[in-house]
């Protein structure tokens, strides 16, 4: 009997914007400190709650960054989708996720490249591909993903470097959404609405209206701002630890996604 | 990317947002976030500690004032008494020395730039921690960095090249000791008030696990350094060699040529300011995105920097100017010692066609017993026709040169007449610097010369042989004479380079030096 994989409910295109970011909050709120190395080597286990959870995470978070490398590999958007559903289920059939240590280097370089592989494993067998086939389908939100993907500006950077780009934004909208929620879970998704400009550095000037907009007085809405520029940063630096392998740096991390953000 | 419906800019950085901006926000300014020790503060607005608080440091370092502010620290300029000689003092903000493991770090990047010795790298006299800070005590440079020169404005390309030769040098000997830079940028070469360059925090990158990247006047962008960064240095950061460095210099290069940094496909150096080509080469080749491609090595980058540009030398207090750009006064001053020495060359080459008294030319033309004439009807003698009797009255307009070569004043007469006008020919060459004038003008000349000489020698009817033995000689000992005293801007390439009308081709793989000097002097 196949493997029942659990319904991943991502967000439909509110605002035509793709956010996975709304993963199950109970699983994020485990805490930061579970590795994603962790997580990715529990979803090999086997077929426990845990490997299924940690398999959701993983899903949410890196579904967009493959499904794009896929259609600029050449598939149009249904065949990207299956070979997105058929890679996340051959990584647990096939225990590749179990080979995957930290020693072999970031997460997103394995993850591309066992992504790119199975794209040339799934061409060569193309003819015995089926769709969906007694297998438990995730509900990606195709219809979505595909809106976002044909309104990005045409690059003349290579897939891989756009993987990676498409691979720093998913990782900021995790990190955002990830605070959004636990402020909203305090009741403070106003203030968080309020200040998350100030996040990338943005204009304290406008402090002063806004405090009396939120009833607080201009000194606690600045305490606030710093306060959410602590967690921010400490969510990211957690985030992207997670992805990394032993011994390098956050740091180098950070710079090398900015790097591929593309001239400036 | 700017214009599709629905993009905004980013308040801050300026870059456009498109539909996928995670809430709304600038990607690169939140990931700049991620950096920053403390995201409420701007970059850099950690206060260091006044002059007064830093006094006495130790013993012996006496703290003057505060040079200025950087990613890592600030710098001052201290003074030790014992040896009463000016130091600089760079204290290392807080949040480095927090983190765990540090001391050794430092310890021991201080032990191995300590090693280095060189003039064109500044060197580390001594390290320590006082109360809550950790400083390192340097090499004062009286100058500027680098940075500041191109605020100032544009470089141009003679001294951006020496600027490149000297941080090569400096590179060549830190890379043979084993230390690799890691952070070359312009905020870290120095140029002090005689125009040596130095090259500054050797190694001290791996120290800063935090923030980096601040110019010392605290403006310049928190993300400014990645732009230096070879591309494997952001990939695998591991993977940094010395060749990272190198690349780092092309960024510095194509800077100071531009005025702007090399991003994403960007058009060669001389076609953004227009000028010589000759440093295009090696630019490029420096930029290369993967290392295998770039130069292997600072010693061979130098070579070929040395190359394209001929140095003149220059005293210490001089600025070092290349000779590449010879300007047009250069050309006249020379101009009235040209003309003297071409007049007297022109007329040298007549000397020999000035007759020696004619009793004396009778006594070697009859004194060797031999008929020089000869038959009247001989073809030999075209110029002595004359009813077939020795012209003997008048001034003989012919060359009286004897082909005996033991008659020594004619041998002279002949040997300083040739080497006045072989100098006049090289003196000309010279002065207009043009290469291909320095190897045809002597060249040319020796071959008239001799060739004159053949025909008189002909003419008169001496001995074929030896009269061809002369030609040969003189026109080797010009041609010889005029290599050897080229002048310098045709010291290299082919001579015919200076013909080609076309811009060089530019292949990156097997590239021919080029006489670029010659294009600039076509101009003039």
């Amino acid at each position: 009997m196949p493997p029942q994989y659990p319904q991943v409910r991502l967000a439909t295109g509110d605002r035509a914007r793709f956010r996975p970011s709304r993963a199950p909050a109970t699983i994020r709120g485990v805490g930061f400190a579970t590795t994603r190395w962790s997580v990715v080597r529990a979803a090999g286990g086997g077929s426990t709650p845990d490997a299924r959870a940690a398999l959701e995470i993983l899903c949410a978070g890196c579904w967009y960054p493959l499904y794009a490398f896929a259609r600029r590999s050449g598939r149009d958007a249904d065949c990207a989708q299956d070979s997105v559903q058929e890679f996340f289920a051959a990584l647990v059939e096939k225990n590749t996720i179990a080979v995957a240590d930290p020693g072999r280097g970031r997460f997103r370089d394995f993850l591309l490249a066992t992504f790119r592989n199975h794209l040339r494993n799934e061409a060569e067998a193309a003819s015995a591909r089926k769709r969906g086939g007694g297998r438990a389908v995730l509900p990606l939100d195709g219809r979505d993903a595909e809106g976002r993907f044909l309104s990005e500006p045409g690059h003349d950077a290579t897939p891989e470097r756009l993987f990676d780009r498409d691979w720093a934004i998913a990782l900021l909208d995790r990190v955002l959404g990830g605070l959004r929620e636990s402020y909203a879970a305090a009741g403070k998704e106003r203030i968080f609405d309020a200040l998350k400009e100030s996040i990338a550095g943005g204009d304290k000037a406008l402090h002063a209206s806004r405090a009396e907009a939120l009833g607080m007085t201009e000194g606690a809405l600045k305490v606030a701002a710093h306060r959410l520029r602590q967690r921010y940063r400490q969510a990211l630096r957690d985030e992207i630890a997670a992805t990394l392998a032993d011994g390098e740096s956050v740091d180098d991390e950070i710079r090398a996604l900015f790097a591929t953000l593309g001239p400036v | 990317m700017v214009g599709a419906p629905g993009e905004r800019a980013c308040p801050q950085c300026g870059a456009a947002l498109g539909l996928d901006a995670p809430e709304g926000l600038c990607p690169g300014c939140l990931l700049k976030a991620g950096l920053v020790p403390d995201a409420g503060t701007p970059p850099g607005g950690w206060t260091p500690p006044s002059v007064e608080s830093l006094n006495p440091l130790s013993e012996d370092l006496e703290v003057v004032r505060r040079i200025g502010q950087g990613g890592m620290g600030a710098v001052y300029e201290a003074r030790q008494k014992k040896l009463d000689r000016r130091v600089a003092l760079k204290v290392l903000r807080p949040e480095l020395g927090e983190e765990p493991g540090f001391p050794e770090r430092l310890a021991r990047e201080a032990r191995a730039l300590a090693k280095l010795a060189h003039q064109n790298v500044v060197g580390i006299h001594d390290f320590g921690k006082n109360g809550t800070f950790h400083y390192v005590v340097m090499e004062y440079v009286d100058g500027q960095s680098l940075r500041q020169l191109l605020q100032a404005g544009r470089i141009d390309p003679g001294r951006a090249a020496q600027i490149a030769i000297q941080i090569c040098s400096g590179l060549r000997y830190a890379h043979d000791q084993g230390v690799i830079h890691r952070d070359i940028k312009p905020e870290n070469v120095l140029v002090d008030t005689t125009g040596r360059v130095r090259i500054a925090d050797f190694g001290l990158a791996k120290l800063t696990a935090g923030t980096r990247g601040d110019t010392l006047t605290g403006t310049h962008d928190v993300m400014g350094t990645i732009h230096y960064m070879a591309p494997e240095q952001l990939e695998r950061p591991g993977a940094v060699d010395h060749r990272s460095d190198l690349y780092a210099l092309g960024v510095v290069l194509y800077e100071m040529l531009t005025g702007q940094l090399p991003m994403g496909r960007f058009p060669p150096p001389s076609q953004r300011t227009g000028t010589l080509t000759h440093l295009d080469d090696i630019v490029l080749k420096l930029l290369e995105r993967d290392s295998a491609l770039r130069y292997d090595s600072a010693a061979s980058v130098l070579l070929d920097l040395e190359r394209r540009v001929p140095r003149r030398p220059s005293a210490p207090g001089e600025d070092p100017r290349p000779a590449v750009a010879a300007r047009a006064s250069d050309v006249r001053r020379p101009c009235l010692w040209v003309l003297a020495a071409g007049i007297i060359g022109f007329v040298a080459m007549f000397l020999p066609w000035m007759s020696v008294s004619e009793s004396k030319l009778d006594e070697w033309r009859y004194g060797k017993g031999r008929d020089v004439f000869g038959d009247k009807s001989s073809p030999r003698h075209p110029f002595f026709k004359r009813d077939g009797r020795p012209e003997r009255e008048g001034r003989l307009k012919f060359k009286a040169w004897d082909t005996n070569l033991l008659d020594i004043p004619n041998g002279l007469l002949g040997i300083v007449s040739a080497a006045l006008a072989l100098l006049a020919a090289i003196t000309l060459g010279s002065a207009w610097r043009a290469s291909w004038l320095a190897y045809v003008l002597p060249t040319g000349y020796g071959l008239l010369h001799s060739g004159c000489f053949l025909v008189s020698v002909s003419a008169v009817g001496g001995s074929p042989e030896v009269g061809c033995l002369m030609t040969v000689f003189v026109f080797v000992a010009c041609s010889v004479a005029a290599w050897l005293m080229r002048p310098p801007g045709a010291r290299h390439g082919h001579p015919t380079a200076a013909l080609r009308r076309t811009r060089p081709k530019r292949r990156r793989r097997d590239r021919k030096p080029e006489s670029a000097p010659s294009r600039t002097q076509r101009k003039q």
